[in-house]
């Protein structure tokens, strides 16, 4: 039987058109929002920090900054160290020292420019002590890239920021035996590292990561990776405690 | 010793350490000696008897015989001189002068006998005479060149040493064995690379299998040729020392280069007496600076002093630190 010879069979099927097309409809509009949607939480997954977060959130309480700072290095070095605390205008002297080693609690905008997604993470804490060699290098480089995060400059006009500073010669060569402490296991580097691992940093004229055997199956050595625009390369080689004399787990 | 356990003979052990051994008995003795506890120390009484033997001086006979008899002895020199008269007489007179001869030489005999039985008896609390002089260079060299590679290699990763150049210690020094490619450079260094002021600075049983980084390989690794071309040129220590000096005087030797490294993590060198292969880690090289710039050596840090370079002609600073594993990835004991 013919549709178009039953009225009532005819109405039906009208009605049934509608509401599989009202149906097809929701579901186009649905799969467009929810696909409009996914590529947003990517993106904030890859990069949960796009700008500077408010200051307060970078700042701490100065006595646990002094405190966090210290136990970069073991107190046998730290107690006579000089030691920096990040305030609103940037670092200052804390503490004066006398073994000519500096410690400081660095702040994220510390981290590499490139491959960086928490360049501006408000709750990273980097503490970590320099060498006397070190700290105549580093130690004006933390100055320069924390003045420029304190003026409001994004990543990118930091990188050129920085760079300009280098070509002024605002930033000594590295001493060839510059190296720091990083053996706090109150720091926290990465919202997914945590305290990381302690481990020694040294840093060397730009070179391959090849040149110290760094990242190859078994070696002690990590990092090396270029910093581009800092003539720098910095080699990391965790040890096996924490400042505090402790054993950290094995890496 | 008995034959029954041993397969050298004390004679053997002794013309082995005088270099007197031919190259297939010299190969079975060092081979024997580096496992052989017993014979190591065996070895060290016939090292500490050579010394006292070689520092032993005679005095002239005037000085030990009688006034009486010298001018006795003087008086018949003369005359036999003068007339080389020949009486029975004379000849008594002259066997004679031979027996205090031989008692002279018999009460030394017994101070000498005296004096290595009371050395002998202190000798396991002298270790400054366990290894005093360089016998030959026999027990230093490997006799199986393979091993040698692999000694060389297992200081680093394979991942760094399957790349590097090797070195090998041949009876003219050091020759490569293996061409690199990533400008590393592993060598097995002997016991002259120790401080000059070493005990152990002549001990054959020492292996230090390392590996160089490239800056290193450029600018430690000349030290370890120069060390090794002096000592078989047969130089006492103070003209290495007054040598190396001269080297770095004259820019002939290279200061440290910026990044210079090595890697020790071989479970099988052999350091020392005191530490055996001790635990694996890494050694930086720095152009001369105080210990305390490094934090080395205090409370809980991880850095040390290593003590090679220290007082010596190299102006050279260098560090360890311990890692945790060895080159085969295993886990090391703490340290």
């Amino acid at each position: 039987m013919a549709s178009d010879q039953n009225p009532y069979l005819s109405e039906r099927l009208s009605m049934n058109q509608k509401t599989i097309q009202t149906i097809a409809l929701a579901t186009v509009m649905l799969v467009a929002v929810l696909c409009a949607a996914r590529p947003r939480r990517a993106q904030d997954a890859k990069n949960p920090y796009p700008s500077m977060a408010p200051l307060d959130q970078y700042l701490m309480d100065r006595n646990d900054e002094i405190a966090l700072a210290r136990s970069a290095a073991p107190p046998s070095i730290a107690k006579d160290a000089t030691v920096l605390v990040f305030g609103k205008d940037g670092y200052e002297t804390a503490v004066k020292g006398t073994n000519a080693f500096v410690c400081n609690v660095d702040r994220s905008w510390m981290d590499r420019f490139d491959n960086s997604p928490e360049f501006w993470n408000p709750k990273r804490r980097g503490p970590v002590c320099y060498n006397p060699q070190a700290a105549k290098t580093i130690v004006p480089l933390v100055m320069i890239r924390t003045r420029l995060a304190l003026a409001g400059k994004s990543k990118a006009e930091m990188k050129e920021g920085l760079k300009a500073a280098i070509e002024r010669g605002e930033l000594p060569a590295i001493e060839p035996s510059g190296m720091s402490f990083m053996l706090s296991k109150q720091g926290c580097l990465y919202d997914h590292v945590g305290p990381c691992f302690p481990h020694l940093m040294f840093y060397v004229p730009p070179k391959d990561a090849e040149t110290w055997g760094a990242n190859l199956p078994n070696s002690p050595v990590l990092g090396g990776s270029p910093r581009d625009p800092e003539p720098i390369s910095i080699f990391i080689v965790p040890v096996g405690q924490w400042s505090d004399g402790t054993d950290a787990p094995s890496k | 010793m008995s034959t029954n356990i041993h397969p050298i003979e004390p004679e053997e052990l002794m013309a082995y350490l005088d270099g007197e051994l031919p190259g297939d008995q010299a190969i079975e003795a060092l081979s024997h000696l580096e496992l052989c506890t017993e014979c190591q120390a065996l070895a060290a009484d016939f090292r500490g008897v050579s010394q006292e033997l070689m520092a032993w001086e005679v005095e002239s006979p005037e000085a030990g015989i009688p006034a009486k008899i010298n001018a006795a002895l003087g008086e018949r020199l003369q005359k036999s001189e003068a007339g080389k008269v020949s009486s029975p007489r004379l000849k008594n007179r002259v066997m004679t002068s031979r027996w205090v001869w031989a008692g002279a030489l018999a009460i030394v005999c017994v101070a000498v006998g005296l004096k290595l039985t009371l050395t002998s008896r202190n000798r396991s609390d002298d270790r400054s005479t366990a290894y005093p002089r360089m016998a030959s260079i026999e027990p230093y060299l490997m006799p199986d060149r393979n091993a040698e590679i692999a000694l060389a290699r297992s200081a680093a990763p394979e991942s760094i040493s399957s790349g590097a150049k090797i070195l090998v210690l041949g009876w003219r020094g050091y020759e490569t064995a293996v061409e690199g490619k990533n400008g590393f450079v592993c060598v097995v260094e002997r016991s002259w690379m120790n401080p000059f002021n070493s005990t152990e600075f002549w001990s054959p049983k020492v292996r230090v299998p390392l590996c160089f980084n490239p800056a290193a390989a450029r600018s430690i690794l000349p030290l370890t040729f120069k060390r090794t071309e002096m000592v078989l040129a047969g130089m006492s220590k103070a003209q290495m020392f007054d040598s190396i000096k001269a080297g770095f005087d004259n820019k002939e030797l290279p200061a440290p280069g910026p990044g210079a490294m090595s890697y020790m993590m071989s479970r099988g060198g052999y350091l020392n007496d005191a530490l055996g292969h001790y635990v694996p880690h890494l050694m930086f090289y720095v152009p001369l600076t105080d210990k305390a710039s490094w934090g080395a050596d205090l409370p809980d840090s991880p850095v040390t002093l290593n003590p090679q370079f220290r007082d010596g002609p190299e102006p050279i600073t260098e560090f360890t630190i311990p890692v945790g594993k060895w080159s085969d990835g295993t886990a090391a004991p703490v340290m």
